[in-house]
């Protein structure tokens, strides 16, 4: 898969794969045909500390914290989507995010986001993705752990 | 892009009412998608920006950094359900429960009446 450093136009930095390739009828496949077991990333971000503030800021919280450049742990959603999203192509509802915090993390370092698909299962006639996310720092410290459940957008 | 907010209350029974504008909705989102621009919202039948469900636990997430500080930042979990949509300029209310270890939340879109956001968030105990 085709790797590319550019900026995000959500302000992180970002050093990842490219967009979803493949066959058209995986591509139009729900989650670009993504299976329970499929790996994901790794794929780099770095949060710059005028993204994480903006993050902490439109999400309505105002907190001595933020001053000191602590990255808002739920940025992990954030990354998590974007990873998921480098194998499926369109458009995600977020049906549930589970987040454990492993340390405190600060801005402007690169993170390496990598996992893998846990579960895909169908309710009401819809599909479901669950990816699990391993956030580290440079170091290769677990900074956050992420677990996000997927729907489709459908018109 | 910070959103207007008023009512927050003090323990035991926080209370938090937040709207959240289209310009709130951008500085969380990247640019062309549903939660950042209105055409391609329209595309996929959406009635107008809708905020993304981290967007609208943000409240939520603020209250219980209040009451837990770093803590909550080093060693916190959430698990939280969306399990309504809130769009641009909607108004929704956030109420938390906060007991011991456990913070038990909910966000109700004032506008329309419905549940958006239910979960908890918890701290793991110092060992």
């Amino acid at each position: 898969m085709a790797s590319s450093e550019r900026p995000a136009s959500d302000g992180f930095t970002s050093r990842r794969a490219g967009p979803p390739s493949g066959p058209s009828d995986v591509r139009s496949a729900p989650f670009g045909g993504a299976t329970a077991g499929q790996a994901l990333g790794p794929a780099h971000y770095t949060v710059s500390a005028t993204a994480n503030e903006r993050y902490w800021r439109a999400a309505g919280v105002d907190h001595p914290l933020l001053q000191a450049g602590r990255l808002y742990p739920p940025i992990a959603a954030n990354l998590t989507i974007l990873l998921f999203q480098t194998v499926a192509p369109r458009p995600l509802l977020h049906a549930r995010q589970q987040l454990r915090c492993h340390r405190l993390g600060q801005s402007g370092f690169e993170l390496t986001v990598a996992g893998h698909v846990t579960e895909r299962f169908t309710k009401r006639g819809r599909d479901y993705a669950v990816v699990e996310a391993g956030i580290d720092l440079a170091d290769g410290d677990r900074l956050w752990t992420s677990t996000a459940t997927f729907c489709e957008v459908t018109p | 892009m910070t959103p207007a907010t008023t009512g927050r209350g003090s323990l035991p029974g926080h209370h938090h009412v937040t709207a959240f504008d289209a310009d709130a909705l951008r500085a969380y989102s990247r640019r062309g998608n549903f939660h950042s621009d209105p055409a391609q919202a329209a595309k996929l039948g959406l009635d107008g920006l809708v905020a993304q469900g981290m967007q609208v636990a943000g409240p939520a997430y603020g209250m219980a950094l209040e009451e837990w500080g770093e803590e909550l930042l080093a060693v916190g979990n959430m698990d939280l359900r969306f399990v309504g949509m809130v769009h641009a300029d909607e108004t929704i209310e956030t109420t938390m429960s906060i007991e011991d270890e456990q913070a038990d939340v909910t966000v109700t879109n004032t506008t329309t009446d419905a549940t958006a956001v239910v979960g908890t968030f918890s701290r793991r105990p110092s060992v």
